[in-house]
């Protein structure tokens, strides 16, 4: 059993249930939600099922890395159109368009290269490369169009904190995680616990969002 | 390592848009104040136009009078003409001078107060019969401090007078409503609509002083004007909202 194995445990059901924050603020505050809320909220209330179905399998001894697969597919998906919100150019949208394809190319790819029933490390590299650029735009997008008097008063900003930070920290635990879990299995642990520390924080900085846009003045 | 980039770039994103988000708001306050600046000359060349050319030319006229007397004060009859040509012409005067302080600050607004003067307005407009205004009211009793008053009154005049020159309306309708929370003005009409997308890129012209004038009338009471252009069968309208805890 690896060093700190109780810590990381502990880190993976908070993570777990950290998805609740973001659920219950979605709900105070959906009268206000405009269709890109909808989208993330939709993602959120997706995630947390997929998490309770992980879970179960899990508790069931039943492989659950094919779920990834269903996630990464469905963030693509929900992400994707949460960034045509957010930019609203016909151009940009179909840019997108061609993108979530070439990502599909992709998944398929790594299915048949990695099987079913393995973590789908390609896809997922390709999906967090792919969110990463679409983040990294859309703040380039808000530096062009500075509209918010105070910038951290901005949803947007939050969500997309949100979805840099996690897709970023995850690139890196994705690229190796095929190879560490069959090499170090002794590290894989802590490189999960890094993976439950970042769905903590995305599920903050997604809360955080929700917060500004229930609070926001019309 | 990776993360602590991360947030560092975060961190400089956020000093760096704020900045520029200040140096906007800069440059627009700027805009603005040389808009009014602008206005206010052009409204009084209008002011000393006037008075120049028909006061002036009045009072030219009683002095050619009063000469006129002078030269014949023997004649009774000549006396009595003049004096009552001069009459005639100073009552005029009188009418211009009224006119002038009419337009300088509407004297209805202290005496009758917002609601009842932006009525009479609607009255004046609709006799002159160019346009039918109506002007609706949720409370009889809207009372609003002076200078949001007069401020709301001149933003309501400037938005009539675009309606009619740009707009092309012959019905307009406003609409006072005030609760506890804030104060609107909705002025719909069926004429062309504008969207507030529209007005800042004309404000961000040259041209666009009237509306840069009307933004800053706008930000002296905190109001907020919104444009709609009316899609799906609506009537295009235009609402000013005053939020109650930002007035003073």
């Amino acid at each position: 059993m690896p060093d700190n194995y109780g810590f990381y445990i502990f880190l993976l059901y908070l993570s777990l249930f950290s998805i609740i924050f973001p659920i219950i603020i979605g709900i105070a505050g959906r009268k206000k939600f405009q269709q890109k809320e909808k989208i993330l909220y939709t993602l959120i209330l997706l995630s947390a099922v997929i998490e309770i179905i992980i879970y179960c399998l899990f508790k069931s001894h039943i492989n659950n890395l094919f779920m990834s697969r269903i996630q990464g597919i469905a963030e693509v998906i929900l992400l994707s159109l949460f960034f045509s919100q957010v930019f609203s150019s016909s151009k940009i949208t179909l840019l997108i368009k061609l993108f979530v394809y070439v990502f599909f190319g992709i998944a398929a790819f790594d299915l048949y290269l990695n099987g079913f029933n393995s973590i789908d490390n390609i896809s997922l590299t390709a999906e967090c490369i792919l969110l990463m650029i679409y983040s990294l735009f859309a703040f380039f997008h808000l530096l062009q169009n500075p509209v918010y008097d105070n910038i951290l008063s901005a949803p947007l900003f939050w969500f997309n904190t949100a979805i840099l930070t996690y897709f970023s920290g995850n690139l890196f635990l994705f690229v190796f995680s095929n190879y560490l879990e069959n090499h170090f299995a002794k590290v894989s642990p802590a490189l999960w616990g890094i993976h439950s520390l970042l769905n903590i924080v995305f599920y903050f900085l997604i809360s955080t969002g929700f917060w500004k846009t229930a609070t926001q003045r019309i | 390592m990776g993360m602590l980039i991360l947030v560092v770039s975060i961190i400089l994103f956020v000093v760096y848009y704020q900045k520029k988000v200040l140096a906007q708001k800069n440059n627009f306050q700027r805009q603005l104040l040389s808009a009014t600046v602008d206005v206010q000359e052009k409204e009084r060349e209008r002011i000393a136009k006037n008075v120049h050319d028909d006061l002036g030319m009045k009072l030219s006229v009683i002095r050619q009078g009063f000469q006129k007397i002078m030269r014949n004060t023997e004649s009774k009859e000549l006396i009595i003409g003049v004096a009552s040509e001069n009459i005639q012409v100073i009552d005029d005067s009188i009418d211009i001078v009224r006119n002038v302080a009419k337009e300088l600050f509407p004297p209805g607004l202290v005496k009758l107060g917002f609601t009842k003067s932006l009525a009479e307005l609607c009255k004046q407009i609709t006799n002159a019969g160019q346009l039918t205004v109506s002007f609706m009211q949720n409370n009889s009793e809207i009372k609003l401090p002076e200078k949001t008053g007069l401020q709301l009154y001149r933003v309501t005049q400037e938005l009539l007078n675009n309606i009619i020159k740009h707009g092309g309306a012959t019905e307009v309708r406003i609409d006072l409503q005030r609760n506890e929370m804030h104060t609107s003005l909705t002025i719909t009409h069926n004429g062309k609509g504008i969207s507030s997308a529209e007005i800042n890129k004309l404000m961000n012209e040259e041209k666009g002083t009237g509306l840069k004038s009307l933004e800053s009338r706008a930000q002296l009471i905190n109001a907020a004007i919104n444009y709609e252009t009316g899609n799906n069968g609506q009537k295009p309208f235009i609402e000013v909202h005053i939020g109650h805890e930002e007035k003073n």
